[in-house]
């Protein structure tokens, strides 16, 4: 009996000094001293890569920026006052399940998110985001951002893409007969609502929708149905490989339309090598427009285009062999616009969750030097939507990332759409 | 003095889950400890235990019905959803208490498994799990079109486990005590699995699991001498999917949100991983198996920054964090299947062997 | 009613790549009684060893297909006499598992060395394609089913009439009686392993070739493919051929039907039905379509 009761003691003493180990919760979160500690999760590994690792690079290409240049976070303050930026990088795989699994490893170690990529992913991790009230950068546009109080959404939301697309062709005075094949998933959808209030501000039908999965192998249905149905505009909320392939089904079926992408449904490598370019480069740089936020072109420097100009010199600098890429632009753009909350926390001296969250609120027409028209945020719904214009590009492999404007414009209807 | 292991006179002695004065000491220890854990270790680890406990839960129920009765499934990740829906649904849109749900979602789950366990009648060996495997794409389907109890691909949110005021997942702030959100989640999580173990542990040790260790070995000799072959592989399935259910509405209220995509096929890969890692065929084996399939991938981030080939953000030159532990769980499945077939189990129960025997251990 | 014609002729065209996916199945457990999970990732790895070696050796496609498809059968063997030679004699299971963490462990090589980006694979038909009274067909999609129809005329007289291919039905049948009476049992299970491979390139090919592109997510048609293998019997070549063209074209047909006809069933029905199918088929035929019983014991 008294070697039990010795045996009990002994792990009891053992118990109480493991749980003294224990660490106690840090009070300034994510600032320790002069360094700010952000985070990102994205996706490194998976299909989406394409989209993950140029996007990252973009972040940390433009925070090696403020930290090396610019000598840190507060411009306000003297060089020794600044604070430094610490990136903490953690990949989801894409995957939703796993996206909650790096929000709970770092949650303790950041002051805010400055990437969350993926729409399923960031909603994943909201109820906690709200919870924790940490504030997180979307690297998605969907239309749900600006409805929540903690998430900072970098773009117009996706639906503006749409409208703005349509918007130039009643410009131009056409009258489209509009079809639309999207991913079966919210994103998909997501354009499905742009394009309908589209049709219903500027009068035209939609005659033919179409889904495909992200696993499937053939085209054909969706294509012959925008075909059978004789869609002359067919607008795609699709990603790189989807798209692809549904060019390259309609390029076999002898049909013609004009295609209008949202910005994830192109990737550069889809028109091929210098040495090997795609077979149907032809068709695309004739049939295809890709939508995106409106901005400089890639290696446009001319007046409003400064921070086009930064981000070349940059890119150049610290970009060590990330090639020119559309999503480069779009981390480094985001991180600009973060660097920019995080100035105001500054200037508004309170550089704690709570206090980034207010300066989020009070940022307002902040200039991005032609890397985004200029944003504004605010306390309510609408006021968190940063900007809503968009840029219409054609293919062209001669530019440097395939890319060639062929219109900038922000439409009033955009305004007019239901985002909260 | 209790008498060595292995010596039985009556048949209670036999199948008795605790056998002597040393086996009650060390369950002791073990309540001790899993009570104290919580203290010892930060928020971080916590929380892979109680990934553990959860996915415990689950592989014990893929253990029952592969690894004692022999019915190979590649669908668990189908019941895993089912449960972790049902759990939003009753618990979210209707508001109902965590005492109400979890078991609802266990019993939708076993309902389920009777609805698939007739096929297992039919269809033999790799043609089931094929089967099965069709499970998982039916299950991303549904879960993807039944929009308003789903919430379509997106997913949607899971409550915590709670009754009225009291939150298990915050019993903290519910009660004015000492704890924070992974702790008193941890606390809740391992009684559940206490009572999970304790119950297969007695399924198997009794007629049910010797009916289904005669299936899986001989199932026409079986029938021969009177097991009732299609009743037990029903319950079988009802048993697992139950288990697999009950570890998804736990899982679901863990992590707050699910989508359609996590219930997919490498989830259903992980747990039979659990398994074949843990030792097929034995209960705690389920257990060793999901702590090392959890704990694995964690470890090796911690890790990561140390080793020279592995680049954090996958920009550079090396392979990725996930990458690696891909690998590293491919290889897992292949080495312990080539060289260590009975798994950690049957390490585990070799090494208790070599000291029990110690020093005759020859 | 063109429309349904040139639907069905594209389901045809995606039946002759399932078709060709769902011969590696059958090669694979005709010989050995396994179902190969990795074949999705060795028709990864043989797609892109086909692209590096154009891309990177600057090979014509005519040379870098049957190199490609030398170094796979090399990859089968190599996998073959590593691991699955320790486990003749374990329940096919245990040898269903390893396939699924070699798929794993493949798949993580293949993109550690190729990264994750959409690229051409490069192939020489390209976009050329032609009419046949409305209907339109890539040209690529005629060479899929030339090359199913030729290796699965190959497979058929192989099976059955080479001392081979006998061997292998043979080993598949029972394992310990094909040992017994003198079948080298570790060379057939290595040469079914090599055919494998090769075809598997062919396969990967066929999937990435216009207007797909070469992608990590190529292994995943593999899953598309199983019902293909499964309905038409998984040791039947034939049943391979049918089984894939069917499901080919009732995936495309249903895919552009539904939405019209039965809105009600949601979104990405296509990709159930083909499994709905196999569970179906399988109620009635368990061995598939054309599928051998297999003898059970006391």
């Amino acid at each position: 009996m008294s070697r039990l009761l010795r045996a009990l003691a002994l792990i009891t003493v053992a118990v109480l000094v493991a749980t003294a180990c224990r660490q106690e919760v840090k009070t300034a979160v994510g600032v320790v001293g002069r360094t700010i500690t952000l985070g990102q999760i994205s996706a490194l590994t998976g299909t989406v890569a394409v989209i993950g690792k140029p996007l990252t690079k973009g972040q940390e290409v433009y925070w090696q920026y403020v930290n090396d240049v610019l000598g840190g976070v507060g411009q306000k303050l003297s060089k020794e006052e600044r604070y430094k930026v610490e990136l903490v990088t953690l990949d989801s795989q894409y995957r939703p399940d796993i996206q909650v699994q790096q929000y709970n490893a770092m949650k303790d170690k950041v002051l805010m998110i400055t990437q969350s990529l993926g729409t399923a992913h960031t909603n994943a991790i909201l109820p906690q985001i709200n919870e924790d009230k940490i504030l997180t950068a979307a690297a998605t546009l969907s239309s749900d951002w600006p409805k929540q109080k903690y998430v900072v959404a970098t773009g117009a939301p996706y639906p503006a893409q749409f409208i703005n697309a349509a918007q130039y062709l009643k410009d131009k005075g056409i009258t489209p007969k509009a079809g639309i094949i999207y991913q079966d998933d919210d994103y998909g959808l997501d354009g499905v609502k742009g394009l309908e209030f589209a049709a219903k501000e500027f009068g035209f039908q939609i005659v033919a929708r179409a889904t495909y999965k992200t696993t499937d192998t053939s085209y054909a249905a969706p294509v012959t149905a925008m075909k059978t149905a004789g869609a002359d505009y067919v607008f795609l909320a699709s990603t790189p490989t989807a798209t692809g392939t549904i060019l390259g089904t309609a390029a076999t079926l002898a049909y013609a339309p004009q295609f209008i992408g949202l910005s994830p449904s192109w990737a550069g490598a889809l028109t091929g090598t210098a040495e090997k370019p795609s077979p149907i480069l032809g068709f695309m740089q004739k049939q295809f427009w890709v939508v995106t936020d409106a901005q400089c072109a890639w290696g446009d420097t001319k007046v409003g285009c400064e921070g086009m100009k930064e981000l070349l010199d940059n890119h150049k600098k610290f970009g060590g062999d990330q090639p020119p890429d559309y999503y480069f632009i779009f981390g480094y753009t985001q991180a600009r616009v973060v660097h920019q909350i995080l100035e105001k926390a500054v200037e508004m001296g309170d550089l704690t969750r709570a206090g980034v969250v207010k300066a989020f609120e009070s940022l307002k027409n902040v200039n991005m030097g032609g890397l985004l028209n200029p944003i504004s945020y605010g306390p309510t719904c609408q006021e968190k939507i940063p900007a809503t214009g968009s840029t219409i590009w054609r293919i062209d492999p001669a530019q440097p990332i395939a890319l060639a404007n062929v219109a900038t414009l922000d439409s009033p209807t955009v305004k007019k759409f239901q985002f909260c | 003095m209790s008498r060595p292991a292995g010596l039985h006179t009556r048949y209670d002695e036999e199948i008795a889950l605790l056998r002597n004065r040393a086996d009650r000491i060390w369950l002791a220890l073990l309540a001790v400890i899993l009570v104290a854990t919580p203290f010892a270790i930060d928020d971080f680890w916590l929380s892979v235990l109680t990934f553990t406990a959860i996915s415990a839960i689950g592989a014990i129920g893929l253990n029952l019905l592969t690894g004692y009765t022999g019915q190979v499934s590649l669908g668990h990740a189908f019941f895993l959803g089912l449960g972790a829906y049902t759990a939003a649904y009753l618990g979210g849109d209707l508001g109902l208490p965590v005492l109400v749900w979890l078991p609802a979602a266990g019993i939708l789950g076993a309902l389920a498994g009777v609805l698939i366990g007739p096929f297992a009648l039919r269809l033999k060996g790799l043609y089931l799990a094929i089967v099965t495997l069709g499970l998982v794409f039916l299950g991303e389907y549904l879960f993807s079109n039944l929009r308003s109890i789903t919430g379509g691909p997106q997913g949607r949110a899971i409550p915590s486990p709670r009754i009225g005021g009291l939150n298990f997942a915050d019993l903290g702030a519910s009660l004015g005590l000492p704890f924070d959100r992974e702790q008193s989640f941890f606390l809740f999580v391992v009684p559940i699995l206490v009572v999970a173990v304790v119950a297969a542990k007695n399924v198997v040790r009794s007629r049910p699991g010797r009916a289904f260790q005669a299936i899986r070995d001989r199932e026409i000799a079986a029938s021969i001498i009177g097991v009732d072959v299609a009743r037990y592989k029903v319950a079988a399935f009802a048993l697992s999917s139950f288990y697999a259910a009950v570890a998804g509405a736990l899982l679901g209220s863990y992590v707050r949100h699910v989508t359609p995509g996590s219930f997919d096929l490498f989830v259903s890969i992980q747990f039979v991983a659990m398994i074949i890692v843990g030792g097929v065929g034995t209960v705690y084996g389920s257990v060793f198996g999901a702590l090392f399939i959890v704990l694995i991938p964690r470890l090796v981030e911690q890790v990561s920054p140390l080793l020279p080939f592995v680049d954090p953000s996958g920009s550079g030159a090396g392979v990725t964090v996930f990458t690696l532990n891909q690998i590293i769980f491919g290889v897992l499945i292949v080495g312990f299947l080539v060289a260590e077939p009975a798994g950690l189990a049957g390490i585990w129960a070799r090494l208790r062997t070599y000291f029990r025997s110690w020093p005759f251990s020859y | 009613m063109t429309d349904l014609l040139q639907l069905t002729v594209q389901g045809l065209a995606l039946g002759a790549v399932y078709a060709l996916v769902a011969l590696g199945f059958v090669v694979i457990y005709k010989a050995t009684a396994v179902i190969n999970f990795a074949h999705g990732e060795l028709m990864l790895l043989g797609a892109y060893l086909v692209y590096a070696l154009q891309a990177e050796a600057g090979l014509p496609f005519a040379v870098a297909l049957p190199a490609a498809m030398g170094l796979m059968a090399l990859v089968g063997f190599g996998i073959e006499r590593a691991i699955l030679r320790r486990m003749v004699g374990r329940p096919t299971f245990s040898v269903v598992m390893i396939t699924i963490g070699l798929a794993i462990v493949l798949r993580q090589m293949v993109t550690a060395a190729f990264g994750f980006d959409s690229r051409l694979l490069g192939d020489p038909w390209g976009s050329s394609q032609f009419a046949l009274a409305d209907v339109r067909l890539n040209v690529v999609s005629v060479a899929t089913m030339a090359a199913s129809a030729i290796l699965f005329a190959l497979f058929f007289v192989f099976f059955r009439t080479s001392r081979a291919g006998v061997a292998m039905r043979a080993t598949a049948f029972d394992q310990e009686a094909a040992l017994a009476v003198g079948i080298p049992v570790h060379r057939v299970y290595a040469w079914s392993w090599m055919i494998a491979g090769a075809t598997a390139t062919v396969a990967g090919v066929f999937l990435a070739a216009f207007p797909s592109s070469l992608s990590p997510s190529l292994g995943f048609a593999a899953f598309r493919a199983f019902p293909a293998a499964i309905v038409g019997g998984l040791d039947s070549p034939g049943g391979a051929i049918v089984g894939g063209l069917a499901i080919g074209v009732i995936e495309v047909l249903v895919q552009a039907y539904q939405p019209l006809l039965l809105p009600a069933l949601g979104t990405s029905v296509h990709v159930v039905t083909a499994y709905v199918l196999m569970i179906a088929v399988l109620m009635v035929r368990p061995y598939g379509l054309f599928g051998t019983k297999e003898v059970e014991r006391v």
